[in-house]
């Protein structure tokens, strides 16, 4: 049964979502934007029969706190940080982590910080290589390059409830496949005083998750951490190049695709969750073997 | 483990009861987890929406068409969504249909000028549903609104009606407890007391209390529910909606004798599970089903107003064992 919880970390509250028994393997769910671990809502009974699965929701995201941006400063970095505190905060020191879009940028430095902690990756949709990055950056790109008012105004268009049911449905096979409640819990909480604000400030940050890619795959073939990349291959952010990608630095890296979009866990839950259980299965227990 | 507490007067035998249904949730969770790797789910759930006189429905469906339908009936301020626990537990055995209403989740809002919010109205669109969706048998489950919604659909057609699951669902007068006081000073007098309803009627205070009752166990219940559900109460139109059609909810306390008389007279299948945490109907509501209908299932459990949020293994699988025996 899953578990709503909250952790302190640093002086703030940090929302989770728990299920399975603490002593069994962990999995740790990293959520992407514009949404929270509600994203995880479906693969966490799929999964805590076997596995200990923690998923927090972002500063900043879901029912986190949000503290004000005069106080906290919105980059990926401190986003990590936090995580990490909380990793430690509720007794976490060995997990495998699924990370899905923000959750990329967030997960991969907690690996590069604790490279024995992880003992695993699944990145859906979490893109760690210039190759999958899409045309739909374009706009965010050039408010790196120009961080001007103007370019800041541009970006948005990202947090209309619109886009945000857009991005559930772009790439999807059957649209009756998605609830709805899904994007309307996201444009709730997008909706918040400031929020918008601190959206941009982590698309403006999003360049420094850019410049990182390096030691990430250097990270990847160094360290040889079990990878399983799972995408839906109509991503309009993420290209199916930035799976292929894996295998350049881990030849061992397992790569599959889903006829979906961004938020694959909405039509494709079960397949995910079949192909995480295997792998895990796989790679944890001869991981624990080998040691 | 304290799955179930039944109340005193309860005829039930408490233990073997209780170790009834614990095996029924105990084979129920082997039935779901041996799904685990394999084979994917061969019934997702559809979010679509059909045109019901001249109106946008919304409506999830799941499951096999020709086994049996359960018709899922929400509550206020809720929508379709409160079921989605029971879709997946229960959607690859049953054929389950849960429409929102008009005026709730995703079904058209008609202005509250063009459009008369009232049960008999909501009644008479759900019943078109069922027709256009050509559902001619079905077991019903009934939730807060979904009682006066139901209890009137089954009134224009009983022979539809396979069997009933009553769930935090009002029929008789002494069902409304105390805070009800305020809510009838209201149907007696709308201008006077409207602006007292309203403001604690669609706050996010009395959102979230609705689910949580006084439930000790706070961390079983998801934000998002509420979350979910204030977003639609504070949009446009949503006030004028809901209160006119809270005021008509008088109209089900001068019928509850009506389907009260039915029930006696039917003695139909009847499983009633009644969350105790619930902050606005009276835990005696209950037994008095079970006086109208003797042969009834009456279970009493730890959950709130919504007991899906928190016992859905337990009423699934109570809902699948009604189910099991319908033809």
């Amino acid at each position: 049964m899953t578990k709503y919880q909250y952790a302190a970390v640093d002086g703030g509250q940090i929302f989770y979502r728990e299920a399975g028994i603490k002593t069994a393997p962990t999995v740790l769910l990293l959520h992407g934007f514009p949404t929270s671990s509600h994203m995880f809502r479906n693969l966490i009974p799929a999964l805590s029969d076997r596995y200990h699965v923690v998923a927090p929701d972002l500063p900043g995201f879901g029912f986190s706190d949000a503290p004000d941006r005069k106080r906290f400063r919105y980059t990926f970095e401190h986003l990590a940080k936090v995580i990490d505190g909380f990793t430690q905060a509720i007794g976490l020191d060995r997990y495998a982590i699924y990370i899905f879009d923000y959750g990329a940028p967030v997960g991969l430095r907690l690996a590069l910080a604790h490279p024995g902690r992880v003992a695993a990756i699944i990145s859906q949709n979490g893109n760690a290589y210039e190759e999958g990055l899409s045309q739909g950056w374009d706009p965010i790109q050039k408010y790196w390059k120009e961080p001007t008012a103007e370019n800041r105004m541009a970006l948005r268009e990202f947090l209309k409830p619109e886009t945000t049911k857009w991005q559930y449905l772009h790439g999807v096979q059957d649209a009756s496949l998605v609830a709805p409640e899904a994007y309307e819990l996201d444009s709730a909480l997008l909706a918040r005083p400031e929020n918008d604000e601190i959206q941009l400030d982590l698309l403006l940050d999003y360049a420094s998750n850019v410049a990182l890619y390096p030691r990430f795959q250097e990270y990847f073939r160094t360290k040889r951490p079990p990878l399983l990349a799972l995408w839906g291959k109509n991503d309009p952010f993420f290209l199916p190049l930035g799976a292929e990608a894996f295998k350049r630095d881990n030849p061992e890296a397992e790569v599959h695709f889903y006829d979906t979009g961004h938020f694959a866990l909405e039509t494709h839950v079960q397949e995910i969750a079949s192909e995480i259980r295997d792998f895990l299965g796989r790679k944890l227990i001869r991981q624990s073997s080998a040691a | 483990m304290r799955l179930f507490s039944s109340p005193r007067w309860t005829r039930c035998v408490q233990v073997s009861c209780m170790a009834l249904v614990s095996v029924m949730i105990a084979s129920f969770q082997l039935l779901a987890q041996g799904q685990g790797k394999e084979r994917p789910v061969e019934h997702p759930t559809l979010y679509r929406t059909i045109q019901i006189d001249g109106l946008s429905i919304f409506y999830r469906e799941a499951g096999p068409k020709d086994a049996p339908t359960l018709l899922l009936l929400h509550g206020f301020p809720s929508s379709s969504r409160m079921f989605e626990a029971l879709f997946a537990r229960l959607s690859d055995h049953y054929h389950l249909v849960a429409p929102d209403y008009p005026g709730f989740g995703h079904s058209d809002w008609p202005d509250a000028k063009q459009f008369a919010y009232t049960f008999d109205h909501i009644a008479s669109l759900m019943t078109d549903f069922t027709q256009a969706m050509g559902l001619s048998h079905y077991t019903l489950y009934m939730q807060d609104y979904g009682g006066p919604v139901g209890f009137r659909m089954i009134l224009a057609h009983p022979e539809r009606v396979q069997a009933l699951i009553i769930q935090n669902a009002v029929a008789h007068n002494e069902g409304l407890g105390p805070l009800w006081a305020t809510r009838r000073a209201f149907w007696a007098d709308r201008a006077a007391h409207e602006a007292a309803l309203r403001g604690n009627f669609l706050s996010f205070a009395s959102t979230k209390a609705r689910h949580l009752g006084d439930d000790p166990d706070v961390e079983l219940y998801d934000p998002d529910l509420w979350t979910d559900e204030y977003r639609f109460l504070s949009a446009p139109g949503q006030a004028q909606i809901q209160t006119d059609l809270f005021y008509d909810y008088r109209t089900n306390v001068e019928a509850y004798p009506k389907w009260q008389a039915w029930l006696q007279k039917t003695q139909p299948r009847l499983l009633v599970v009644w969350g105790k945490h619930d902050p606005s109907f009276d835990i005696g509501e209950p037994e008095r089903y079970r006086k109208d209908v003797p042969n009834a299932q009456v279970y009493v459990l730890d959950a709130g107003h919504f007991a899906l949020d928190t016992k859905a293994d337990e009423v699934a699988a109570l809902v699948s064992e009604l189910m099991k025996t319908q033809k």
